[in-house]
Order: structure tokens, then C-alpha cells, then sequence
């Protein structure tokens, strides 16, 4: 080795320092590139937990700048709500140097606020010292909104259920009665019972209990038909004075224990091609509802032509519906009333409108609180309206 | 129990199980009354020319005035509180039902004719 010149003076040195320099800013760079074109938000914090680095996905997501983010700037974005458990979860983490993973809500630059999940771990210099940590996180306030749609719908169902459960008990309450009468009576005084009539009394009643039971799981059913689309619409002639007049007929009794009286008016005939036992639904729901909340009042069904279809109108004058509920009680499972005084499924307004829907046409509501209400049916008369 | 007391009161909206029991109770040669919700149970219940009865078969759910509500008002009034009355409900929990609504039993439906029974005996005495 030559003593001559000092090491530092060689221009063989300066190269090699050169390129090294060049190449650790070729790598900054390319890390930068990679970390800024990244799809996800990246930060990374020293060892004593502030953060340096946000790459520019996290600037653009916030619209904020590195200077604004820097250090703890950044927590200014998380959400009120979170910002407690954000900073416990991070700090706990930190100082046992684990990787951590959590959900909050950060702020974009549009104001609103995303749910993120960000999981952070520690990094370690190449001489295997704590040198800080690295995290990344992504949007997840689709999947936040899912699990929330889910979380209601199974909360929806489960009501339901419960509500379902307790509609069957009812008529299978009498039935269970009647039919345990029956073999009680016949145990004990075999010959008076049969010789009473009383038999053809039970059975009757007990017949009745069980249509009512069919009619309800044939509701419960029609749930899942209407909401996967397979309902068929059968069409056939089908005269709406004549349907109309039949459910009013069938409603005749209820009507009666229940105080109401019915009156319908409406024209000689009205044809037109419809689903008759769909139909029938509508009317016999619409009709049952003004029995069941008319509170004893007279109520008014009429049928009538309009324009290029037909109209039915079932009005009753009992305990109404508030402008809120009128937009809800369409909906699946949704009742305007409270469960703890009126049973019923909460299907039968939202059946009618899938059977309107179909036809191409529609059911509309107008009601005020103990004003009663008016639910009227426009149906077009022929096919070229629905499926 | 007074000795004035007179058979069941029957309280429950939906007519076809009404009827059911008021059958049941009468082949057994008891008195019945009826009423389709806690107002006009109550209604009968402060009627001075209709007799107490022994007790009241009480249904949870019904319009204008529920089970609940009929309970709470009963045991507020000095003259009808000490009425005993069994729980009629299509839920389940009906022993924690029976307890919340100080109740001396309480029934599911569909129920039990001879449990039904069974259960109104006592203060049929």
C-alpha cells in the first residue's frame, strides 16, 4: 500500500461513494414508488411511535399532507368514538412490539368518515434492532355496511319468527280445546254426545281452526315465493264486481262479531285478465285490515272502472296511520301497531303490493291518526302491464 | 278467597279460543264470563251488579288493553288486587311471565285441557 496520497482523495473512493449514494437513492425511489402507487394506505413509525412516513395513497385518502400527519397529526382523522381504543390499541401494542390489527373509523378528505382496518407490526433494522413499525390499512366500510344489512336482517327474521310462532299457537289453541273437549265428553257421556249434536258442532269448529292454520303458514310460505319471484301470475277472465263481492260475502261474519258493518258498491261487472286467487288475497287482506283496526266503525268497499283499468277502494274509520308508518307498512314484517296489542303477521300489505306489483299496477294508502284509512287497488285490464 | 266469588272471568281477544275455553269451562259446570280485553275486564270486574269471580284466566295480548296493563291496574285497585288470575300466553317464558305479573300461574298456548283445569281448581273451591 502506497503512503503517499491520503484514501479519501482518491477518485476510485468518490466513485464508489457515488454510487453507493446513487444507489441508496435509486432504492429510496423505488421504494417510494412502490409504497406511493401501493393500493393501500402505508405508514410507518420510529421507535418512540410517532409516525414519520404516510405514503401517498394515505395523503390522497386524507387530504391532508405529511407534515399534517406526522408525528401524532394523524390520529386528528380517527373518529371520536374510536379515537380511544385506536390510541390504547396501538401503544399497548407498540410496547410489547406485537403485531396488532384494528378497526376504526379514520376521516377522508371528503369529511365522511370510512371504516378502516389497520394492522401494524414492528420492523427490525438489519442488526436485528426494534426499528419502528410498519402498517397498512384498507377500507372496509362495504363490509361494515354488509354485516350491518345482515345483522338487522337476522334480527328482522328472528322478530318474525317469534311473531309467526305465536300467530300459529292461537288457532291451534282452540283447536287443541275443542278436539280435548270432544274426547272428554265422548269419555264420559258417550251416548248424550253423540245424541247433542254437538259432535258436528266440534268437528266444525275444529275444521274452521285448521283452515285458519292453513291460511296462515300458506302466508308464511308466500313470503319466500314473492321475495325469490316465483310467483306465477295465472291470468284468466276474471270479473272484479263478482271476486269483490265474494270476499265481502266471506267477511260477512267476522265483520259482524267485530262491529263493523260492510258496504260495497260497485258496477253490474268489470272483467278484465287477472290472477283470480292473488286477487282474492289482496281484497280478503285489505278487508280483514279495516275489520280488524276499524274499531267498530262502518266500512266502505267500492269498485270502479279508471282509466283503462280498474280501482278498488276498501275504506274504514277506525284508528288510521300516521304519515310515518304509511310509507312502512308495505315492507316485509313491518305492522304499524304494537305487538303487544295486535297479532298478525305484518306480510299481508307487503303480499298486496307484490300481487299489485305483478299485475302492473298498484296499492296506495291515505290515512290520518283515528281518521281511518282508505287503501285503494288500481289494477290495468289487461296483460301487458306485469309478468 | 271471599265465599262471594263466583267462577272464572275469562279475558282474551281472539274469539274462536274465547269460545274453546268458555265451552271447556262450562261442560265442567262452572260459571263464565267473558271479556275480549283488559278495559272491558275491567269494565265487568267494577260492575256492582256482576259477582267477583274466584279467578282470572288472563290472555297477554290483546288490542286496547293488554294483559299487562290490566294486571298493573288490577293490583293499584284495593277492591279487585286480591283476585287471583292465571296467565294465558303463546310465548314461552311463561313461569317468568307468571312471577313479573304476580300471577298465580301461568298457561302456554296451546294448551293443556286437564292442565287447564288442573290449574283453576284451587280457587274454584
Amino acid at each position: 500500500m502506497s503512503p503517499s496520497r491520503p484514501a479519501a482523495a482518491l477518485p476510485a473512493d468518490e466513485t464508489d461513494a457515488d454510487a453507493l449514494a446513487r444507489r441508496l437513492r435509486e432504492t429510496e425511489a423505488r421504494f417510494r414508488t412502490m409504497a406511493d402507487s401501493a393500493p393501500v394506505l402505508l405508514w410507518m413509525a420510529e421507535t418512540d411511535a410517532l409516525c414519520t412516513f404516510f405514503n401517498q395513497t394515505w395523503l390522497d385518502f386524507t387530504g391532508r399532507t405529511l407534515e399534517q400527519e406526522w408525528g401524532v397529526g394523524w390520529a386528528e382523522g380517527v373518529h371520536f368514538e374510536d379515537f380511544q381504543r385506536c390510541v390504547d390499541t396501538y401503544m399497548a401494542a407498540f410496547a410489547e412490539r406485537r403485531t396488532f390489527e384494528m378497526e376504526y373509523r379514520l376521516r377522508r378528505a371528503d369529511g365522511a368518515y370510512r371504516w378502516v382496518l389497520d394492522r401494524g407490526t414492528p420492523r427490525y433494522a438489519p442488526d436485528g434492532s426494534f426499528a419502528g413499525y410498519i402498517g397498512s390499512c384498507v377500507d372496509i366500510t362495504d363490509r361494515k355496511d354488509l354485516e350491518l344489512e345482515l345483522e338487522l336482517a337476522v334480527h328482522v327474521r328472528d322478530e318474525f319468527l317469534s311473531i309467526a310462532s305465536h300467530e300459529l299457537r292461537t288457532p291451534l289453541a282452540a283447536l287443541r280445546l275443542q278436539l280435548d273437549s270432544v274426547a272428554r265428553s265422548i269419555e264420559r257421556r258417550p251416548q248424550e254426545h253423540l245424541a247433542s249434536g254437538r259432535l258436528a258442532a266440534s268437528t266444525s269448529a275444529a275444521l274452521s281452526q285448521v283452515q285458519r292454520l292453513t291460511k296462515l303458514i300458506e302466508s308464511l310460505l308466500d313470503i319466500s315465493r314473492f321475495a325469490e319471484g316465483r310467483v306465477k301470475l295465472e291470468r284468466e277472465d276474471v270479473d272484479l264486481v263478482a271476486l269483490v263481492r265474494g270476499v265481502v260475502d266471506a267477511m260477512e261474519e267476522p265483520a259482524r262479531l267485530a262491529g263493523c258493518s260492510l258496504a260495497l258498491s260497485a258496477p253490474p261487472a268489470l272483467s278484465g285478465r287477472w290472477d283470480r286467487v292473488r286477487l282474492e288475497q289482496v281484497v280478503s287482506n285489505l278487508v280483514g285490515n279495516a275489520v280488524k283496526f276499524g274499531a267498530r266503525q262502518p266500512i266502505e268497499i267500492d269498485v270502479a272502472a279508471a282509466e283503462g283499468g280498474a280501482r278498488v277502494s276498501v275504506r274504514d274509520r277506525g284508528i288510521g296511520i300516521d304519515a310515518r308508518d304509511q310509507r312502512r307498512i308495505f315492507g316485509r314484517f313491518e305492522r304499524s301497531v304494537s305487538a303487544r296489542h295486535f297479532g298478525g303477521l305484518g306480510l299481508g300489505l307487503w303480499i298486496a303490493k307484490q300481487i299489485a306489483d305483478a299485475h302492473g299496477g298498484t296499492i296506495a294508502v291515505q290515512s290520518e291518526p283515528d281518521a281511518g284509512a282508505t287503501f285503494t287497488l288500481t289494477l290495468p285490464c289487461d296483460a301487458d302491464g306485469g309478468a | 278467597m271471599t265465599t262471594t266469588c263466583r267462577g272464572v272471568l275469562v279475558v282474551e281477544d281472539d274469539v274462536d279460543v274465547l269460545r274453546a275455553i268458555v265451552q271447556v269451562l262450562e261442560d265442567e259446570g262452572l260459571p263464565v264470563r267473558t271479556a275480549e280485553n283488559g278495559l272491558a275486564a275491567l269494565a265487568q270486574l267494577r260492575d256492582p251488579d256482576a259477582p267477583q269471580p274466584c279467578v282470572i284466566l288472563l290472555d297477554l295480548m290483546m288490542p286496547v288493553m293488554d294483559g299487562w296493563s290490566f294486571r298493573a291496574t288490577q293490583l293499584r285497585d284495593p277492591f279487585l288486587a286480591h283476585i287471583p288470575v292465571v296467565l294465558l300466553t303463546a310465548d314461552s317464558g311463561a313461569a317468568e311471565k307468571a312471577e313479573i305479573a304476580q300471577a298465580s300461574g301461568a298457561l302456554r298456548k296451546p294448551v293443556d285441557l286437564r292442565l287447564l283445569l288442573e290449574t283453576l281448581g284451587p280457587f274454584l273451591r
